[in-house]
């Protein structure tokens, strides 16, 4: 049974996640997001072990969908109409993780990690499995009678085709088999005894065999001809006395017939467990499709209850949201975009950018220290981020191509000392980058080789900006090595493919933190901020 | 006396491996046998460990070998193999068994099941085109076996018993602490509705009772039953067992021993497939010792646990070359090209396929191999003292025209010696016109005598190691440029990269 949330078509991604995405999450600080993600904004209980409101696996999830990239408009159409379903029928899809985690909780308490190694065919260990297929296939019924009562307001895809799985694959019928089979192994694990003040009900088994005697005249070449499990009540006077299984015998009509004695009993042992565990032994791709089930609609849940409380926080910032347009690669426009971690950090409070990047594939962004050039980079990549894995982004409106190599370039700040191994790190970096580029990449630089002198860094920029431009490979670099933007802003006047943005700065000396076209200057304004805070 | 690994039927192998030349170990092939014998009777690993005894009989063997491989004959006689297991299962259960009847029944089984594995071979082999003067010598046989009066009333009377047998039932019922027996049979209900539920899967129920010979209470009922029921069976089988006292044939129980040899390596071989690593039968070569797609088979069976490649490498040494002399950096891949070499004479001369996408060997009468054992307690003199111990078989025993491995000799000398000692020994076996290899870090040794050829493991632009052997002189590292061009992110290179 495939639970298809993330994909119409398969449970996983059969691309791998971006190249370098452990650097991505850190240069645009994704990990923020991933455990705003992990906030409960519908029930406010935290799962064991984490901070109470807090789910450490909602945020894990969420990284790791988001760590591959939607291939298509399609996909990406696919996710967004299951989030909006998961916006309008919230309560229902924690319903349905917490189905999820209970039936996997619970399959750890019975030893799911240790259920491969050591003992095999003893009696605990088949006990323990009849348990665990009792518990699956309870599980996977109640998903079933979920979807049957939230059918009304799921309008997507992803959800009404898995409504028609559990429908189809779970006929009424086949779920009645389902419940015959556990059941007729009951008996032997000792399920839902029931007692009362006046009598013990027991479960017993009835077993028929066909047998052949071939193999040096012992019993061999087995067949089922039934197993069931029998409900007999015993009054509590007679049967504590009595053995448990009681001594109630009828004469059957038969050629031998044996009645129960101490030397029987252990050939009845015998044929129990070898019958049940006979009958067992064809449960085991039952347990695993309806566990993989279960592995999979908790993770994919998880991602979509992860977007829920992220929308949770939006609202209640106020930050706006949109679901993306996938446009091609001519297109590239927002509307009052934020960066996505920092409006959370502020509750709301950063500025927004506007811009119309129609056709531009070299984008320098260049301008005032603390100016909110790399917040503007950033807001760029985490948006194309989301997009590509079906969220919405904080913006009004927000078009652009899909990306499916992204790659980030940011020298951080602890990288920021002049020293040649930090130069040598930078390179070697651009180097897997550019070995590992992929279609239709998407490159953001953020102060890339600044950790040598502006001469040589300008150089190396150039080098590789230049021959990335004429490859067609869309490039986003904010920059302070203004020789290199210099340079490419002579060459390139004619040039309607690149635009050259730069950090506003009012003629008062005041920084907006908007980001507007702008030809580089000689200058980053660092002078204004030395004044600013040393004073003159 | 007809066998399958010698075309005379002499006893095969020339000598005694001794356990100073020790190739299995030093080419990783004692690593190879493991894979190759595992699972198999331990006793055929004797048969891995000693050649053919002439050029003839390995030629016999890579026929048969080439037969098996067809995946045809490869199941008939698998099939075979495991009809053998079960009958020794049976035959082991009849010696256990306490009652005279369970033995004869058990007795009964092991003689129809022996019938019937014969006369499946035969039928099979008969289908099967084959190429090999052995396999179809083994056909002939069979068939006249077969065609015997004596085996075609065997076969009837076995065959007759075991029916009647097989088609008695028994109905057995448990419930409410008793249990019911009768004979007959049933629609078994609960085995259509599992099959219901779970299209396709066929299970097997197993034994109830422990598989000891003796009878649980419940069986003896059974038995009792049965044989109140069946009494005309019971006097027939007896009257059988007393007719056929044994039955079995000598060439064919020496037979069975035999096709594991083909067997296991075949397995073995189909095993490698499905980890992406195929192998090729060598051609026969008047003189040329070649291969493309080389590759080190137990460094394979190393590296398919970790995921990681084998990079695979060329072979050429023409008639008129004698030796290769190998050097280049360390953890350049020397060693195992060296290995893989070996790996390729042996694998040649048992007459299996070698790790390689083609090859082509000439024969050899021998191979030798020494290796410097690197953790060797022993050092200094000591250490060379023992290296020149363990050369002393190979420059006076060895054969003409055998093939040599050399690893690394005499490390712990100074190098002046060494590579005076190193010469002799090139010389030596040149003149005993052997062929070989021999992995040194003396590129000196490259112009030790005619007939040597110089190889070397090669690294990329940055220096690193690519594993890939090439005829190329002893070389110097070269020098590291700067770095943006090391990373090539210079305007051009970038250029350059996108070509």
């Amino acid at each position: 049974m495939n639970v298809y949330l993330l994909f119409p078509d398969r449970e996983w991604a059969s691309t791998g996640p971006y190249f370098d995405w452990n650097n991505i999450t850190r240069d645009l600080g994704l990990n923020a997001l991933f455990k705003a993600a992990g906030v409960d904004s519908i029930t406010r209980t935290g799962s064991q072990g984490a901070a109470p409101g807090e789910d450490p696996y909602i945020s894990h999830s969420v990284k790791r969908v988001m760590g591959v990239p939607l291939q298509t408009a399609e996909e990406i159409k696919y996710r967004q109409d299951i989030i909006t379903d998961c916006f309008t029928k919230q309560a229902f899809v924690d319903r349905l993780y917490s189905v999820s985690n209970h039936v996997l909780d619970e399959w750890e308490k019975l030893g799911r990690k240790n259920n491969s190694a050591g003992e095999t065919n003893t009696k605990p260990k088949l006990i323990t499995d009849i348990k665990v297929l009792k518990l699956l296939t309870d599980g996977i019924l109640e998903v079933r009678t979920l979807f049957e009562k939230n059918k009304e307001g799921l309008n997507s895809e992803g959800f009404l085709a898995l409504y028609d799985r559990l429908q189809n694959e779970l006929s009424d019928e086949r779920a009645e088999q389902l419940e015959t089979l556990v059941d007729s192994m009951a008996f032997f694990a000792g399920l839902s005894d029931e007692k009362d003040r006046n009598s013990y009900i027991v479960k017993v088994p009835r077993i028929r065999l066909e047998c052949g005697l071939q193999d040096g005249l012992k019993i061999g070449d087995v067949k089922v001809v039934d197993l069931e499990t029998l409900t007999v009540s015993y009054n509590k006077q007679h049967g504590i006395g009595s053995k448990i299984r009681g001594r109630i015998s009828s004469i059957n009509p038969g050629v031998v017939s044996l009645y129960r004695d101490q030397a029987i009993q252990e050939d009845a042992e015998d044929i129990e467990f070898h019958t049940v565990s006979y009958v067992y032994s064809y449960c085991g791709n039952l347990v695993n499709s309806i566990g993989q089930f279960f592995d999979q609609l908790h993770f994919q849940t998880a991602f979509y209850l992860g977007v829920i409380n992220i929308r949770s926080q939006m609202m209640q910032y106020k930050i706006d949201y949109c679901f993306p347009r996938v446009s091609d690669e001519s297109v590239f426009q927002f509307t009052d975009l934020k960066e996505m971690i920092l409006s959370l950090e502020t509750r709301g409070k950063t500025v927004a950018n506007s811009g119309k990047l129609d056709g531009k594939q070299l984008v320098i962004i260049t301008g005032a220290n603390q100016g909110g050039k790399s917040t503007f980079l950033r807001s760029i990549g985490t948006a194309q981020i989301m997009m590509q894995c079906g969220m919405m982004v904080a913006a009004k409106q927000y078009k652009s191509s899909i990306h499916v190599s992204v790659f980030t370039h940011f020298t951080r700040r602890e990288d920021s000392a002049m020293n040649s191994g930090r130069l040598d790190e930078e390179l070697r970096r651009m180097d897997r980058i550019i070995s590992n580029l992929g279609k239709d990449p998407l490159i953001l630089l953020n102060e890339s080789f600044a950790t040598t002198t502006e001469k040589d860094g300008s150089s190396i920029a150039y080098g590789i900006v230049k021959a990335l431009k004429e490859e067609g490979i869309k490039v986003l670099t904010v920059t302070h090595l203004l020789s290199f933007a210099q340079q490419m802003y002579e060459e390139s006047a004619d040039d309607e493919s690149v635009i050259f943005l730069s950090a506003e700065h009012l003629d008062n000396g005041r920084r907006t933190f908007k980001i507007i076209p702008h030809a580089p200057e000689m200058t980053s304004f660092g002078l204004e901020l030395y004044d600013e805070i040393l004073g003159k | 006396m007809f066998s399958l690994l010698s075309k005379t039927g002499e006893a095969s192998g020339i000598q005694d491996w001794d356990t100073s030349c020790s190739f299995l170990q030093d080419l990783n092939i004692d690593q190879i046998l493991d894979h190759i014998t595992e699972g198999w009777d331990p006793e055929c690993r004797k048969m891995f460990e000693v050649f053919p005894a002439s050029a003839e009989d390995e030629e016999y063997r890579r026929a048969i070998y080439q037969d098996v491989r067809n995946e045809e004959v490869y199941s008939a006689l698998t099939e075979f193999y495991y009809k053998i297991l079960a009958r020794n299962t049976y035959s082991e259960k009849k010696e256990k068994a306490y009652e005279l009847v369970q033995k004869r029944v058990w007795y009964l089984r092991e003689i129809f099941t022996y019938v019937s594995s014969i006369t499946a071979l035969n039928d099979a082999l008969l289908r099967s085109s084959l190429g090999s003067a052995g396999l179809k010598a083994l056909s002939d046989f069979l068939s006249d076996t077969i065609s015997k009066e004596d085996f075609r009333t065997l076969n009837d009377d076995v065959t007759g018993l075991w029916k009647e047998l097989s088609e008695f039932r028994v109905i057995l019922t448990y419930e409410k602490d008793q249990f019911t027996l009768k004979c007959g049979t049933t629609e078994a209900q609960f085995e259509n509705f599992l099959s219901d539920l779970f299209p396709g899967q066929k299970n097997d129920y197993g034994v109830p009772f422990s598989d000891e010979e003796y009878f649980s209470n419940l069986e003896d009922s059974i038995v009792k039953l049965f044989m109140k029921k069946n009494k005309s069976f019971f006097k027939r089988l007896e009257e059988f067992c007393k007719k056929y006292p044994t039955c079995f044939n000598e060439d064919i129980a020496r037979i069975e021993k035999e096709m594991i040899y083909y067997l296991a390596f075949a397995r073995f071989q189909k095993m490698m497939h499905t980890h992406g690593y195929d192998m090729c039968p060598p051609k026969a070569s008047s003189g040329v010792l070649s291969a493309s797609g080389l590759y080190d088979l137990a460094l394979a069976l190393t590296n398919m646990e970790t995921g990681k490649k084998v990079v695979p490498n060329e072979l050429y040494l023409s008639d008129d070359e004698s030796f290769f002399v190998l050097t280049g950096p360390n953890q350049g891949g020397k060693t195992t090209y060296g290995r893989s070499l070996g790996q390729l004479v042996y694998l040649a001369k048992m007459g299996f396929d070698v790790p390689a996408a083609s090859a082509e060997v000439p024969y050899f009468t021998n191979l030798w191999t020494h290796f410097s054992v690197e953790e060797s307690l022993e050092s200094g003199r000591g250490k060379l003292m023992d290296e020149l111990e363990r050369l002393k078989p190979i420059m006076h025993e060895s054969q003409e025209r055998a093939f040599v491995v050399i690893n690394e000799l005499f490390t712990t000398a100074a190098n002046y010696d060494a590579i005076e000692m190193g010469k002799r020994v090139l010389q030596y076996l040149i003149d005993k016109k052997c062929k070989g290899i021999y992995v040194t870090h003396l590129g000196e040794l490259t112009g030790a005598c005619s007939g040597i050829i110089s190889l070397r493991a090669m690294v990329d632009d940055e220096n690193k190691q690519t594993f890939i052997i090439e005829r190329n002189e002893p070389a110097e590292l070269k020098g590291i440029n700067s770095q943006v061009l090391k990373y090539r992110l210079t305007y051009e290179q970038i250029k350059e990269r996108f070509s």
